[in-house]
């Protein structure tokens, strides 16, 4: 009797094997964790007042509505977005998926720049596919000092979700990246993308984003590799293009230099102005910028090379053009600011196809009445 | 030509090797061929002069080899004849047989393996790349390993292969049943069998495959373990080996001449504790069906070719229960029995994978729990891209397995052979005799490796089992748990503790082996003293890669 229940039952068990794994699978990772995932969070924001939204009036989670990549929970209501990033010291930043299929396949979807609009409630969700990865968001205070460890960084563990949240208060352009030399240097200096916040009401083309301006007042006490003083002020009427760098370093500065100097002598004619500043003071004094600037052919005229106090240099990168900078430590971003000092956007000095994109933004700059 | 009558002639070929096993190995004759020996019978019909002089009940495979311990045991005896003692399951525990009889048992035991087999593919593709982040390295390559070794070979011989879900598809291709018994004739076989109806190969009638197949996935060991990828892969071929091998070849020919994992269980469930075997031998001797052989209207054809009534090891016994349904004299039992109790390797095949066994516990002890960083880079190719590297790391685990060992242990019996001139025995006799003592000693090794493998890993199981993809599921709440190795300062010791215990245990099994191979107790103390050495010698270096 027993048998012939079971041998009535096999085929449809066998078949419900096989539907029933990835459905079930499909069903708890889509459907179910953001259900729940979410409603905890709303009702935690509730605890904290922030939040408009109540777990009563919760929906559904609509799965990235607008196909930028986040999953959202009715977006416009409430404002929040959340990203889900995936690191990988191979395949490198990712909103897809890093999993056993493609981790070994060549080529990536690296993440360039990812949109929310002002005000949004933002949460970022970080999941690593191999090893151990560092977060840092300085534009907006992220790692919290109640997220960091003694090393005073934020890891992204392997088997971990690592969430940070924060309000998108401002319109701009401002970098994250990794911050643990994770692997291979070229894919972990690439491990790092935009957030744009784009004015309320702007219909997210990029142009309508109101970019930060430099504060000249912020940089004064610099010092060019000519032994001169020099503040951003001197650079108003100018287009120039900023960056950060090292001289001691053997390679990704050493490229970027060479990407700079590329563009010096492409528009060598016209008014753009490039500055290096070393996040490595103590041992690039002006006479040691100086001697790299001729081991560049630098034309020191357009090109300044600039050191300083460590700490100023800091607050330069992280609040003033809101690129991750530490000592020895920064970002690979050559960052275009126009004549009114508004930064205009920032492009990666490593990647050919961004150089092309500066290259044309310098142009469409130059062209802009003064 | 039908299909029908292809088989028929296929198995009625007397072209054929002579029949080594009689079901005590991978079945080297024809199942007509079986038939006839079973029945005491050439296959033409002629009584055998072989198996008239020494009778049905005893292995003529090993005519050189004295007999073995099972055959001399009296059928259904509570006692072996070397004094050693037997429990019939199916007596003690009668839930026992009624639960092996129902035709759904393999189903129902399979069928959840395929569940889990089908779940370990999808984390392998849609999972965490890193091998401690995902489910299938976890638990195939930790948990399954250490359950497998230390539990299930010593205690259940092959129980694995009952639940195995490998064959799951090619069973199923030939049977065209998932539970039920399809009665008719299929050549000399009672059941109508679908898909492939050939023979294996003669030549290929051995576990020689089988130990290359191991060997070679022991060399990338160092990717097997870390990449779900590339166990996907491996998994997935053997899938699709099997199941091809269903459509061309009759019965269970991946699982009895490819499958890696099944030579890796035939060596070392000569050790367990559990035996599948007749009760009455007289039973059998009567039976003219020989129904556990070639099926029944309520049970199939043994799967892996083995005629229970001569079945007096458990190496190629997969443990199906078929015959415990086609009997139809309700014949046959599960017996507990002592460790160690089938002592006899008898042809080449078999004696290399003791060496290469032996030899691959150490090459992944000292691959995968050594200290040794420069070995980890030669071996993981895929991470470093030093194919020089890798390829001189394989050639010398391939010569270690297939020339060193067999000389050391080639030197070792025939100074025995040499020290016991009085009875002069063959080489060859000794050789494969003595090759016996390393499967005790390479069971514990074994046992020794997989201990740290679990105590060290055995946290990221929790992790794993919660998040089974690594995507930050929390199911059981055991995702967050730490890693927390146990034990660490210990493992060496547990470890000595072990091997000493696998010496000990193959010092006493080898000279069993001596005893039944010399008839002259001090020649067979002389003949086994090179030996013991050699043991003694191998354990050292064992220890030494242990407690570095």
């Amino acid at each position: 009797m027993f048998d012939k229940i079971i041998a009535k039952l096999a085929l449809s068990a066998v078949l419900a094997t096989f539907i029933g794994v990835p459905l079930a699978s499909w069903y708890y990772d889509s459907v179910y964790l953001p259900e729940s995932e979410l409603v905890a969070d709303f009702a935690r924001l509730d605890a904290n007042g922030d939040s408009k939204l109540t777990p009563d009036e919760f929906d559904s989670p609509k799965l990235d509505q607008d196909g930028d990549g986040a999953l959202s929970l009715d977006e416009f209501r409430d404002g929040t977005k959340v990203f889900t990033f995936y690191w990988s010291a191979k395949k490198g930043l990712s909103l897809k998926p890093i999993n056993g299929m493609n981790y070994w396949y060549k080529g990536s979807d690296q993440l360039n720049e990812i949109k929310v609009r002002e005000g949004d409630r933002v949460v970022f969700r970080h999941i690593s596919a191999d090893v151990h990865h560092g977060f840092a968001f300085p534009a907006f205070g992220i790692p919290d000092p109640d997220q960091v460890d003694e090393t005073g960084l934020l890891y992204i563990r392997p088997g971990d979700i690592t969430k940070v949240e924060f309000i998108a208060d401002r319109p701009g352009s401002f970098e994250f990246n990794c911050t643990i030399m994770c692997g291979v240097k070229e894919i972990h200096e690439n491990m790092r993308a935009k957030l744009i916040v784009m004015p309320a009401g702007a219909d997210g083309n990029l142009t309508q984003v109101s970019l930060p301006e430099v504060d000249a007042s912020a940089t004064a006490g610099l010092i060019r590799s000519t032994g001169e003083a020099f503040d951003f002020e001197s650079l108003r009427g100018h287009v120039w293009v900023a960056s950060f760098f090292f001289s001691t370093c053997p390679s990704s500065c050493l490229t970027m230099n060479q990407q700079i100097a590329k563009l010096q002598k492409t528009f060598q004619e016209q008014d753009v102005k490039f500055v290096s500043i070393t996040c490595d003071p103590q041992t690039d004094t002006p006479e040691i910028l100086k001697l790299y600037a001729e081991s560049l052919q630098a034309d020191e005229s357009n090109w300044i090379f600039l050191t300083g106090d460590l700490k100023k240099i800091v607050e330069i990168g992280n609040e003033t053009f809101m690129v991750p900078v530490g000592k020895k430590t920064h970002s690979t971003h050559l960052i275009l600011v126009d004549r009114q000092g508004m930064v205009r956007n920032t492009y990666k000095a490593l990647d050919a196809d961004q150089i092309t994109g500066l290259r044309k933004e310098i142009v469409e700059v130059l062209l802009e009445e003064k | 030509m039908s299909d029908a009558k292809e088989t028929q002639k296929d198995l009625q070929s007397a072209d054929r090797d002579g029949g080594n096993s009689q079901g005590a190995g991978p079945p080297t004759m024809s199942v007509a061929e079986m038939l006839a020996a079973a029945r005491g019978e050439k296959a033409d019909g002629q009584q055998s002069p072989k198996a008239a002089q020494s009778g049905p009940a005893e292995s003529v495979a090993t005519p050189a080899l004295p007999k073995p311990v099972a055959d001399r045991a009296a059928p259904a005896a509570a006692a072996g004849a070397q004094g050693t003692w037997r429990i019939n399951l199916f007596e003690t525990v009668p839930l026992l047989k009624r639960i092996m009889k129902l035709r759904s048992f393999q189903f129902l035991v399979v069928l959840p393996n395929v569940l889990v087999f089908y779940l370990f593919f999808a984390v392998a593709l849609f999972g965490n790349p890193m091998g401690n982040q995902n489910l299938m390295i976890m638990i195939v390559w930790i948990l399954w390993w250490f359950v497998l070794i230390v539990f299930l070979v010593p205690f259940g011989s092959r129980v694995w292969c009952t639940v195995c879900p490998l064959p799951f598809f090619g069973d199923w291709i030939q049977r065209r049943e998932l539970v039920r018994v399809r009665p008719g004739k299929t050549g000399a076989l009672k059941n109508e069998f679908h898909g492939g109806t050939r023979p294996w190969p003669k030549k290929l009638r051995n576990i020689w495959m089988q130990n290359i197949g191991f060997l070679a996935m022991a060399l990338f060991s160092a990717l097997l373990v870390t990449r779900p990828m590339a166990s996907l892969f491996v998994f997935a071929l053997m899938v699709a080996a099997a199941t091809i091998f269903a459509m061309i070849w009759r019965l269970r020919a991946f699982c009895n001449y490819l499958c890696p994992i099944s030579g890796f269980l035939s060596l070392y469930a000569m050790t367990a504790t559990l035996e599948l075997r007749h009760v009455d031998g007289d039973v059998c001797l009567k039976c003219k069906d020989k129904s556990c052989l070639t099926g029944s209207e309520n049970g199939w054809a043994c799967p892996w070719g083995v005629y229970v009534g001569k079945l007096d090891r458990n190496n190629y016994c997969g443990l199906c229960m078929e015959c415990v349904k086609s009997c139809p004299s309700d014949n046959i039992s599960l017996f507990l029995r002592p460790f160690g109790t089938d002592i006899h390797l008898k042809h080449y095949d078999e004696a290399w994978k003791a060496f290469i066994m032996l030899v691959l516990a150490m090459v992944y002890s000292i691959t995968l729990l050594g200290p040794y960083g420069w070995v980890k880079d030669l071996a993981n190719v895929t991470w470093t891209g030093n194919v020089v590297g890798f390829l001189l790391y394989s050639l010398c685990i391939i010569l270690a397995c297939l020339v060193v060992l067999p000389i050391f242990h080639l030197i070792a019996i025939s100074a025995g052979r040499a020290l016991a001139w009085k009875e002069k025995l063959s080489r060859k006799k000794l050789f494969i005799g003595y090759a016996y003592t390393l499967v005790p000693l390479g069971l514990f090794a074994w046992i020794a490796f997989s201990f740290p493998l679990l105590l060290v890993n055995g946290s990221y199981i929790l992790q794993v089992v919660s998040d089974p993809f690594g995507w930050g599921w929390d199911l059981f709440g055991t995702a967050e748990v730490p890693w927390t190795p146990i034990l660490p300062d210990i493992v060496p010791y547990i470890q000595t503790v072990i091997m000493m215990i696998g010496l000990l245990y193959a010092i006493v099994k080898g000279y069993e082996v001596a005893r039944s191979l010399y008839q002259e107790r001090q020649s067979a103390l002389w003949s086994f003293a090179p030996t013991t050495v050699y043991l003694c010698i191998l354990t050292s270096v064992f220890l030494v890669f242990f407690t570095g």
